[in-house]
């Protein structure tokens, strides 16, 4: 939507085209790029027409005709508004984008319509003061600074934060009071904007609302079970999930009637022995190992005591 | 609005945020935020409780502050601030137990605990380092 305040910018169509410059062609030791003709000045001989020449044009010349605007339906535009209006009164939200709200005694901030009347700066800034918006003003006077980069010179050379948003039905000097504080802007609610509720892209802007236009916002949207007086047809979006507290609906019965129990059995890294070093891990395996190892055993001791009286005996016939 | 749609507005961009270059999981710089890291569970803003511990003016103590459940769309009410001035190991019991018995975020416990002792262990009094003096005047006297 922002792109729709844009003013086309464009080169000059003839830029880099207004000689007659022709290619020298080739054999005379130069690159064959249209050169301009004639002499006696800087000029002649120079190349011409190409994005690479200087003085030439440049490559896909910026046009008028593109396409600046953005054309988008009314029912998706009335969705973002109505978006943006509903995060202003969550403070998490707005807090979120940075507003100074921790003072702030209720959020949607709703004041008396007394604020319509104001005429003079001092008493919007008193106004301000003792809704506990000022401290939000006091941040856009930090932030106030120079803007990196080229759009200094491109006379957009300051910028600062947002700071509140003013909602007022019926501008009874209202806008006048609040014209000169940095920061604050003011808008009525019949003209709502949403490149002020929601700058940058980002919902949850600080909005001051009077209380008549608080009011009038039933008429203006609708609620689910009016429709709204003002705009044809119109009716508040549904929400995609009526509850979105995800804690809440894992914890409703009908879902935990479903789960199966939850597993809390740990489960370790078991440490694998190897079964022909480890006699255990061996007879885990195999149990008749058991049986086998004792049988061998047995036989090897019959074996060392059979070649033992063997050795006996020989050596008793040697002496 | 649930703390669930909230966070899903957030996550990826608010004023809090800080995401730079070679770092994967993006801090956060909000107040309650007990570790100042990019995450739904220590996100300070979004949630119905919230905890935070700060460090008491002054340079002693801390103050624990944390979210009532009423009050929710009043900011000025909706936190509450207590000072702790006592010892450390006072300090630290009095959240423990504050979480436990109000069985208020336990999820939260040991982050609360690491925050407020690193705070105090902050305020503690440095030792004394003797630096390396050359004293010329004792080497004249000599």
């Amino acid at each position: 939507m922002a792109k729709n305040r844009r003013q086309p910018y464009a080169v000059n169509k003839d830029a880099g085209h207004q000689t007659s410059a022709e290619s020298w062609g080739t054999g005379r030791a130069v690159a064959r790029i249209p050169r301009v003709r004639g002499g006696g000045t800087h000029r002649s001989g120079q190349g011409a027409f190409g994005n690479m020449c200087r003085g030439g044009r440049m490559f896909a010349p910026t046009k008028t005709w593109r396409r600046w605007h953005r054309k988008i339906g009314v029912n998706q535009k009335r969705y973002a508004m109505v978006s943006a209006i509903a995060a202003t009164s969550s403070p998490a939200l707005v807090m979120s984008k940075g507003h100074m709200i921790q003072e702030v005694p209720e959020v949607p901030l709703v004041v008396s319509d007394k604020v319509q009347e104001l005429s003079k700066t001092k008493e919007a800034v008193l106004m301000l003061k003792k809704h506990r918006a000022w401290t939000d003003v006091l941040k856009v006077y930090k932030s106030k600074r120079f803007r990196p980069g080229k759009g200094k010179m491109r006379n957009r050379r300051r910028i600062q934060r947002r700071g509140p948003l003013i909602i007022y039905n019926k501008d009874q000097g209202l806008t006048r009071a609040f014209r000169n504080i940095p920061g604050v802007d003011t808008i009525c609610v019949e003209k709502l904007n949403l490149l002020k509720l929601a700058p940058g892209g980002h919902v949850g802007r600080f909005c001051i609302w009077t209380e008549s236009a608080f009011r009038k916002l039933d008429s203006l949207y609708g609620t689910w079970r009016k429709e709204s007086r003002r705009k044809k047809n119109y009716n508040l979006p549904m929400p995609k999930m009526t509850n979105t507290d995800l804690a809440r609906i894992l914890k409703s019965e009908e879902i935990q009637a479903v789960l199966r129990n939850p597993k809390k059995t740990v489960v370790r890294r078991q440490v694998k022995n190897n079964p022909l070093r480890n006699r255990h891990a061996l007879l885990q395996l195999n149990p008749y190992a058991k049986v086998e190892k004792k049988r061998a055993t047995a036989s090897q001791n019959k074996h060392i005591k059979a070649k033992a009286k063997l050795l006996a005996k020989q050596a008793e016939a040697k002496k | 609005m649930s703390s669930d749609l909230c966070w899903q507005v957030i996550r990826n961009n608010h004023a809090n945020l800080l995401k730079k270059r070679n770092v994967s999981k993006p801090f956060s710089k909000e107040a309650n935020n007990l570790k100042n890291v990019n995450s739904p569970r220590y996100n300070g803003l979004c949630r119905r409780k919230v905890i935070g511990i700060e460090p008491a003016s002054g340079g002693k103590g801390i103050i624990i502050s944390h979210k009532t459940a009423k009050y929710q769309n009043k900011p000025v009410k909706n936190l509450v601030k207590t000072t702790v001035k006592a010892g450390p190991r006072r300090a630290l019991n009095s959240i423990r137990r504050f979480i436990r018995h109000n069985s208020y975020r336990k999820d939260l416990k040991m982050a609360a605990l690491r925050r407020a002792s690193a705070i105090l262990r902050s305020q503690r009094a440095q030792p004394f380092k003797k630096s390396r003096r050359r004293t010329y005047k004792a080497v004249k006297k000599e």
